[in-house]
């Protein structure tokens, strides 16, 4: 029975919807990236339905034996909960989502993620959770590494995480809130559709020709002259972002961009980011998978 | 003038010189995760802790310390490590570095902790010993030497300076033991006032900007 205070009785969640819907409209006309959207969604998703952690995924469409699943945006109501402990550790999960029929559920946390993972998840209060899995003929744009040379369908996942039990009804609102939003991005190209030809531009091509940027590698650059004719003790740079720093900290020269967003619990834009901030402090390297070496300009010149 | 004055002072002053380079490079290791420093600050602290054995081996009458195996062993494996690491720059061969330099400071842990139980050092092991610890701070200088050829720092004139003077001494303390026992003195004085300038300039190197 619904109660006239529920969060998710039928006539909030609609007038959320709605809202957001409305907001979302005037948001996007400032936004460069998909990540940007999905990432204003999750924040407003955790402010508006009372939910503690909001993560949105894509997924490849084509059947791979490697793990295609991507955090592209979270945001968590509580600053102080390790929220990206969570972002590696549920990949797993996402892509048995993203591949299996059902495209909706509301669950306790026990009965959709691994039991050590239930547990830790329980131990941070948050006991239920629901998806909503949206698949989409649509693509990255080219400045994004990941998808630019991938014509296939996307698995757009939106996954979340609450200390009470999942209303059906939310799920269905954010549901139909993702299904909006994307039609959004489409329509401002922040979402291309798939298979939409070659790239145009020059640059464009030349970035077709880097390898994806979840598959390449960052090594952390050593200085040659550090000790021999500088002093290591001078003019030290120390990283002052956090994310890159905690970036840095990750790279162990083998992981490439993908595993390090699952190491970190960080999205592919916030790796991108703090890559940038890195490869201008000069603390980093980034290599293809054969072990070329890739320029850090052309790779962060993009367009985007 | 009491004869140990000299070798104390500049087993103090290398003791805390080595532990201030090896503290102030593990600070640094630990926000920018260069290898070479970690590798400097482990040698460092071998060889802090080399000169910081000899000190109180001289002073503990009660029981024989022969903490020289430690002393010269230590030192010449911590310049050894400091030597390979100028070698190359990749960041899998300075890992590898690293873990090697881990393992060598466990394992000579034993010849100090064992300094009660093991002989007196024999000349044949002092003088490979002192031949590889002069060898090795020999290349040191080289490197720097080389370096400063390359790319006139202040940085690498300091450090060349500084391990010339560590050449200078390592050679006199290794001649001493063929001289006539009355030159020794001489001899063994001129090495430490050496080695002590050595380390005043390694820092003034590492103190310049």
């Amino acid at each position: 029975m619904e109660r006239s205070g529920d969060t998710f009785s039928s006539q909030n969640t609609s007038g959320y919807r709605l809202m957001i819907f409305r907001q979302l409209q005037q948001a996007v006309e400032s936004m460069h990236r998909p990540e940007e959207m999905f990432q204003w969604l999750a924040s407003l998703i955790v402010e508006r339905f009372d939910v503690a952690i909001v993560q949105f995924w894509t997924c490849e469409g084509r059947i791979s034996n490697q793990p295609t699943a991507q955090l592209r945006a979270m945001a968590s109501q509580d600053p102080s909960q390790p929220a990206y402990l969570f972002g590696d550790k549920v990949t797993m999960t996402v892509e048995q989502l993203a591949r299996g029929q059902q495209t909706i559920g509301a669950l306790a946390v026990d009965r959709l993620f691994p039991r050590y993972l239930a547990m830790l998840l329980q131990r941070y209060g948050l006991t239920s959770s629901c998806f909503y899995v949206a698949e989409k003929s649509v693509r990255f744009p080219p400045s994004d590494y990941a998808l630019a040379q991938r014509e296939t369908a996307l698995s757009l996942i939106a996954l979340l995480f609450l200390r009470r039990p999942a209303n059906q009804n939310l799920i269905s609102t954010v549901g139909i809130i993702l299904e909006q939003a994307i039609v959004l991005a489409e329509n401002r190209h922040l979402l291309l559709p798939a298979g939409s030809g070659p790239l145009a531009t020059p640059q464009e091509a030349l970035i077709q020709e880097t390898p994806a940027l979840p598959d390449l590698i960052p090594r952390r650059k050593q200085d040659a002259n550090l000790m021999l004719s500088s002093n290591p003790f001078a003019r030290t740079i120390s990283i002052a972002d956090k994310q890159a720093h905690r970036l840095y900290e990750a790279i162990d020269g083998h992981l490439n961009l993908n595993q390090l967003c699952g190491r970190t619990g960080m999205s592919l834009l916030e790796v991108r980011k703090a890559l940038k901030e890195l490869a201008r402090l000069q603390c980093i390297e980034i290599y293809t998978p054969d072990g070329q070496p890739v320029d850090v300009n052309t790779l962060f010149n993009s367009p985007r | 003038m009491d004869p140990r004055l000299l070798p104390n002072l500049l087993d103090v002053s290398f003791c805390l010189v080595a532990l201030f380079i090896a503290v102030r490079s593990f600070d640094i290791y630990a926000s920018l995760r260069q290898s070479r420093l970690f590798i400097l600050g482990l040698s460092m602290v071998l060889v802090s802790l080399s000169s910081a054995a000899d000190f109180t081996a001289s002073y503990v009458k009660v029981i024989p310390l022969h903490t020289d195996w430690f002393l010269y062993i230590g030192q010449t494996v911590g310049f050894l490590f400091i030597l390979l690491s100028l070698a190359r720059s990749s960041e899998g061969y300075l890992r590898n570095l690293m873990n090697l330099n881990i393992l060598a400071f466990v394992l000579l842990l034993i010849p100090l902790l064992a300094s009660a139980a093991l002989p007196d050092i024999n000349p044949t092991a002092r003088t490979l010993l002192g031949t590889a610890r002069l060898f090795i701070c020999l290349l040191i200088l080289v490197s720097y030497f080389n370096a400063y050829t390359s790319t006139p720092t202040r940085f690498s004139l300091f450090m060349c300076a500084a391990f010339f003077f560590f050449t200078v001494d390592f050679l006199i303390t290794f001649t001493q033991y063929y001289v006539p026992l009355v030159s020794q003195y001489v001899f063994r004085d001129g090495g430490d006032i050496t080695g002590v300038v050595g380390l005043i300039v390694l820092v003034a190197a590492v103190s310049v900007d």
